[in-house]
């Protein structure tokens, strides 16, 4: 849970996940075994609950609703 | 489109919309993140796909990696364009540019016009998916625009080009779905084109509004009727003519005709008389320290003269075009069907994806030649000096900004396959069909076409998806076709100006990633005047018989 603390590593997570999904679930469909495209919707519907899993386990509300530290909006000025 | 046996009844309907209904109410209301709402709505269409509409595991899985893919050429286009992004930011090329923009007009409605709308329809005509925004976007910030204004602005006043723009990628679409004959395909065309003028004049008018209000109209009005002629009867015109030029050449007219309209006295000196504008957070003028830049503007405006360039060069050199499209790649699928007979075919080649001629591809080579030039010419170095801040870097940058926006973009368009895959875009079109009279259906069928634009975030995927289905039922309510589907067309152009991808990519080149649904509420009444009025003017063409 401790990964889940960082906004960018769990975003991290959660896209490597759902673009893993992609080749698995092509490869195991068209060609099977089956358990390959099973693993890959089990990695997007994963990949996809990270987010706001993320919401619901952090106390931390307000960093919801923050933007990015780095805004880049503001350097420019 | 195929015949569904789901049953059509308000409960399948409201299960059907309920996705975007939760993914909306997550993001505009409770004001979740892109990524998080984006996620709600993807597992929700799953969840209902799975338990109401008979969509097995497999359709699922079938389903969702084919929306992964759907969004592979959206982030072809983002992470490029973050990367030029952040390429201008942290070699002070953005400072040049305001500076520049400055000797250039200072009049600042006129400059946010120029950029917001001119530049944006440019862009729309040569490139698209997405380009508009992520380019223009950043550069509205840059010369004092609140973020979530850099957004909604050029979101709002490129929408006209959507249809007919990128070359027409979304009418040549549109045409391999349906058959029609050749009066009926011009028809449509010149329909199509003329319905596009509501968004012209409501998008400029509208962006002016939001600038300054009252005042501002009553300052910008001459250039804005100007513009909008310019853009709206061109194309027109030119769709008369050659359907595929026809945002092109007007988005390029207009951007000629900038300079004589720059030398107008009325648009050439600041603006004294709007005290309210709530669209700025600096003044253009007054409130930037003139910082020295290590650049000149002709350099800090290089690349987007060689984006322009490249991106011409791709589109309209025939032998570079089909070259750069050669090589393609995609994956395959197998048949699939749900419980209530939707049914897919296999696919060897999943809409196959050419990398070289995606717009991303040309702003990719632009991004690392800017950066090799600024580079060797120390940019990065002489402007982390002046501004006293350290640069983070191109690739830690990239990153921190291109992973948040590409997972909600994967999770917009996972949902809306997922939707399509187990027929509930069909009971929403069907619904609506069902209890809406002959002239309320035509009323509402460009309604049809901003729903499946919102879904899929994209005009050409609402028209390919939703475009025979409109004309099947225009044929049972014995409506012209020509008009339902040019209704349609431009409904698609409307509703991708609350489209949840759009939005990502705006806020993500803006700095203000998670701030999605503020810039829908700037938008989402837009949507809704330019849909009734398109409505409108519908009902109008059916009288008219054209």
């Amino acid at each position: 849970m401790s990964l889940l603390k960082n906004r960018l590593t769990y975003l991290t997570i959660s896209f490597t996940l759902l673009a893993l999904a992609f080749p698995l679930i092509s490869i195991g469909t068209s060609q099977g075994p089956a358990w390959l495209w099973q693993l890959g919707l089990s990695s997007l519907i994963a990949g996809g609950m990270i987010p706001p899993l993320y919401r619901l386990l952090s106390h931390r509300s307000t960093e919801f609703d923050e933007p990015e530290s780095s805004s880049d909006a503001q350097k420019t000025h | 489109m195929q015949e569904t046996s789901i049953p059509i009844n308000l409960w399948f309907w409201l299960l059907a919309v309920s996705p975007l209904l939760v993914m909306s109410f997550l993001l505009v209301k409770l004001r979740w993140t892109a990524q998080q709402a984006g996620a709600i709505g993807m597992l929700f269409a799953g969840t209902v796909a799975f338990f109401a509409f008979k969509t097995s595991a497999e359709v699922l899985a079938v389903a969702g990696a084919k929306g992964i893919w759907d969004s592979v050429s959206i982030l072809l286009v983002i992470w490029p364009a973050l990367f030029l992004h952040h390429t201008m930011n942290q070699s002070g090329g953005y400072e040049a540019m305001r500076q520049g923009v400055v000797k250039f007009s200072r009049n600042e409605l006129f400059v946010i016009i120029a950029l917001g709308w001119v530049f944006s329809s440019f862009l729309q005509g040569i490139s698209g998916f997405g380009t508009p925004i992520v380019v223009v976007a950043p550069l509205l910030v840059a010369i004092g625009v609140k973020p979530i204004y850099a957004v909604a602005i050029p979101l709002i006043a490129h929408m006209w080009g959507k249809f007919f723009g990128t070359m027409a990628v979304g009418w040549l679409a549109t045409l391999q779905v349906v058959t029609l004959d050749a009066p009926t395909i011009a028809s449509t065309a010149l329909q199509t084109a003329i319905l596009l003028m509501i968004q012209v004049v409501l998008g400029g008018f509208w962006i002016v509004w939001m600038y300054g209000r009252l005042p501002a109209i009553k300052h910008a009005w001459p250039l804005v009727l100007i513009i909008a002629a310019i853009h709206g009867f061109g194309q027109i015109i030119v769709v008369i003519f050659d359907p595929v030029l026809s945002a092109f050449i007007p988005a390029t007219a207009a951007m000629l005709a900038l300079y004589p309209l720059s030398r107008w006295r009325r648009f050439a000196e600041p603006i004294t008389n709007i005290p309210n504008r709530p669209a700025m957070q600096a003044d253009l003028v007054k409130d930037f320290v003139d910082r020295k830049t290590p650049m000149q503007l002709s350099m800090s405006f290089a690349p987007y003269i060689l984006l322009t360039l490249l991106t011409l060069s791709g589109s309209l050199i025939g032998p570079l075009k089909s070259a750069l499209g050669q090589f393609k790649f995609g994956m395959s699928f197998p048949a699939v069907e749900s419980g209530y007979g939707i049914i897919n075919s296999a696919v060897d080649t999943y809409s196959a994806i050419a990398p070289m001629s995606n717009p991303g591809f040309f702003i990719l080579v632009t991004a690392l030649i800017t950066v090799l030039v600024y580079r060797s010419r120390g940019y990065y170095k002489a402007w982390a000096i002046e501004s006293s801040q350290p640069s983070p870097g191109l690739t830690k940058s990239l990153i921190s900004s291109a992973i948040p926006a590409s997972v909600p973009i994967i999770a917009f368009l996972v949902m809306a396959r997922l939707m399509d895959h187990s027929g509930q875009n069909q009971v929403l079109a069907y619904g609506i069909a069902a209890v809406a009279p002959t002239y309320a259906f035509a009323f509402l069928s460009n309604g049809i076409g901003v729903i499946g634009a919102f879904a899929t975030s994209s005009s050409t995927s609402s028209n390919v998806l939703l475009s025979d289905l409109q004309l099947t039922i225009a044929k049972l309510k014995g409506l012209p076709e020509a008009t339902i589907l040019a209704a349609q067309s431009a409904g698609g152009a409307i509703g991708n100006a609350i489209a949840p991808a759009n939005l990502v990519l705006g806020a993500s080149t803006t700095g203000i990633s998670g701030k999605e649904g503020d810039i829908m509420r700037k938008t989402l009444s837009w949507t809704l005047v330019a849909f009734v009025l398109t409505g409108v003017a519908t009902l109008v063409l059916l009288m008219l018989n054209l």
